[in-house]
């Protein structure tokens, strides 16, 4: 049988993910573990840019990341959205979305190696930090009611002794932390992408929103997205275990669930470290 | 020796309610009593008006799948000293409600359909390279998956719990997928189009893995396996 494009769709998701968890988890170190974010200035990018290795490899993180979320994204849309002119009009947003945030990805890295100015075009378009910094906390906003949203929601159903339905599934937890965590990482990336756009364009500024992630709002925000880069990695391992090498998918599925969630929190735990002291 | 049970049942009458409400029983429950007989015991005793659907009572034809305690399953195998006092009763969902805990099967059975649920015989490369009759090997690896995949009574429960049909009508569910595997590992059955639409746009590839399907089936099948075989193409017709 020929595969057809959804089939190709599928197998591109499972085996980008796999890519992008081994590149991610060197970011991840470098970034998060090695050293706290908001030292991670335009002259430490400089530097690290300064090999080819390191540039290759953040490209190739920026393209299988951004693909593999656009196709996580679709998957999102085809469940939510009922009409098919929703749909296409939705794909075709997020495709022009990845193209476009991938185009502005790589001409930050390619720039880049022409050796860092310490002034660029928008050197002074001051109004780009509180911007960036607006969209980091609107993100952080939204996050922080849908958690609060969350509790209330079960607190409610648990004072009234309502059944949570599904969410008594192990399956459901698992799919929902793993939707809900690619949402949020791809939106991260896309605000990623911009301010590493100004790498070229304004590394002074670049530099004052880096330090903006010392910011206690956002602090809690980081560990998050750490916390989510590790799920959804882990996650996605278990489910090549369960697609591929387990038939019965049933207690495997529980215990293996378990395992995720117990390892997110242990290998979160220095990156908590690193955040508040280096911070 | 009989104990007093609360029924909390999720009622609506479309002709008549607005929107659901929730209505409160409570019942003498004795000994081995299943929630469909608290049912009886409520629609004999407290309220004639009360709907839901049975025929078996054995387990078999999948008529009384519900959601008890917000979990899908067949209100005739699952016995009330299995649960707590108060016991939450509700409909299946992503199906229109008829009246209260009964629902139009409609969409789950239009999904069913698509895949042509049946065997066709007859398949001319077959009969030509194989003499029948045709010898089974029961040990083989994909006959033992098929057998799996044939045990299901399709009473909607897994429907019901998966949240890609939740959010998506057009998805053929894993029930579908489930009987389409289990036809198109049979290296006798001739129909082909039912691959290529368990393949395609609303098929395998839309599933999440999410795995509701296989914790609440009452049969013990696992769709969720079949449709990883469909996707990984372990299925006879398609080689």
């Amino acid at each position: 049988m020929r595969p057809n494009a959804i089939g190709i769709a599928w197998w591109y998701l499972r085996i980008s993910g796999l890519l992008v968890i081994a590149l991610v988890g060197g970011h991840l170190f470098v970034m998060h573990y090695a050293n706290a974010p908001s030292s991670t200035t335009s002259s430490f990018v400089l530097v690290r840019w300064s090999a080819s290795f390191w540039r290759d490899f953040d490209w190739a993180l920026l393209l299988l990341a951004l693909t593999h979320g656009l196709l996580g994204m679709r998957n999102v849309v085809a469940d939510t959205v009922p009409s098919r002119i929703g749909r296409r009009v939705s794909e075709g947003i997020l495709a022009i979305l990845a193209a476009a945030f991938l185009a502005i990805g790589t001409i930050s890295i390619v720039d880049v190696t022409h050796g860092l100015q310490t002034r660029g075009i928008l050197s002074d378009a001051f109004w780009i930090v509180p911007t960036l910094d607006a969209l980091l906390g609107a993100l952080a906003v939204v996050t922080y009611l849908a958690i609060a949203a969350i509790i209330v929601v079960f607190l409610t159903r648990a004072v009234l002794k309502l059944p949570i339905g599904w969410w008594q599934l192990h399956g459901q937890w698992a799919w929902a932390l793993h939707r809900a965590t690619g949402i949020g990482i791809f939106f991260f990336l896309l605000v990623h992408v911009l301010d590493l756009a100004l790498l070229p364009l304004a590394p002074n500024l670049y530099d004052a929103t880096v330090a903006s992630y010392a910011n206690p709002f956002l602090m809690p925000m980081e560990i998050a997205l750490v916390c989510a880069v590790i799920y959804h990695g882990l996650n996605g391992i278990r489910l090549w275990i369960l697609e591929f090498f387990e038939k019965e998918t049933s207690d495997a599925a529980i215990g293996t669930f378990a395992c995720v969630l117990v390892v997110t929190l242990v290998l979160v735990l220095p990156s908590i470290f690193v955040l508040v002291h280096g911070g | 020796m009989s104990v007093h049970k609360t029924f909390r049942i999720r009622r609506f009458d479309p002709s008549n309610d607005a929107r659901p409400h929730w209505a409160t029983y409570t019942i003498e429950a004795k000994p081995k009593f299943s929630v469909l007989d608290g049912l009886f015991s409520i629609l004999e005793n407290q309220d004639g008006t009360l709907g839901f659907r049975y025929s078996c009572r054995a387990g078999m034809c999948g008529s009384c799948a519900m959601r008890i305690d917000g979990r899908e399953g067949l209100a005739c195998r699952v016995r009330l000293e299995h649960l707590g006092a108060t016991i939450s009763i509700e409909p299946l969902r992503s199906l229109p409600i008829i009246k209260d805990l009964a629902t139009d099967m409609t969409p789950f059975f239009e999904q069913y359909r698509k895949i042509d649920p049946f065997f066709v015989g007859d398949s001319p490369s077959f009969a030509q390279a194989t003499p029948e009759p045709l010898r089974v090997d029961p040990s083989q690896a994909l006959r033992q998956d098929v057998n799996r995949a044939i045990d299901c009574i399709s009473c909607g429960a897994c429907y019901s719990a998966c949240p890609t049909v939740a959010g998506n009508s057009a998805y053929l569910g894993p029930a579908a997928l489930n009987r389409a595997f289990a036809l198109a590992a049979d290296e006798r059955d001739r129909e082909s189009d039912r691959v290529a639409l368990a393949l395609g746009p609303e098929g395998a590839y839309s599933c999440r893995s999410v795995g509701n399907c296989v914790s609440v089936c009452p049969a013990g099948v696992a769709p969720l396996a079949a449709i990883q075989l469909l996707r990984r193409g372990k299925i006879a017709s398609a080689t």
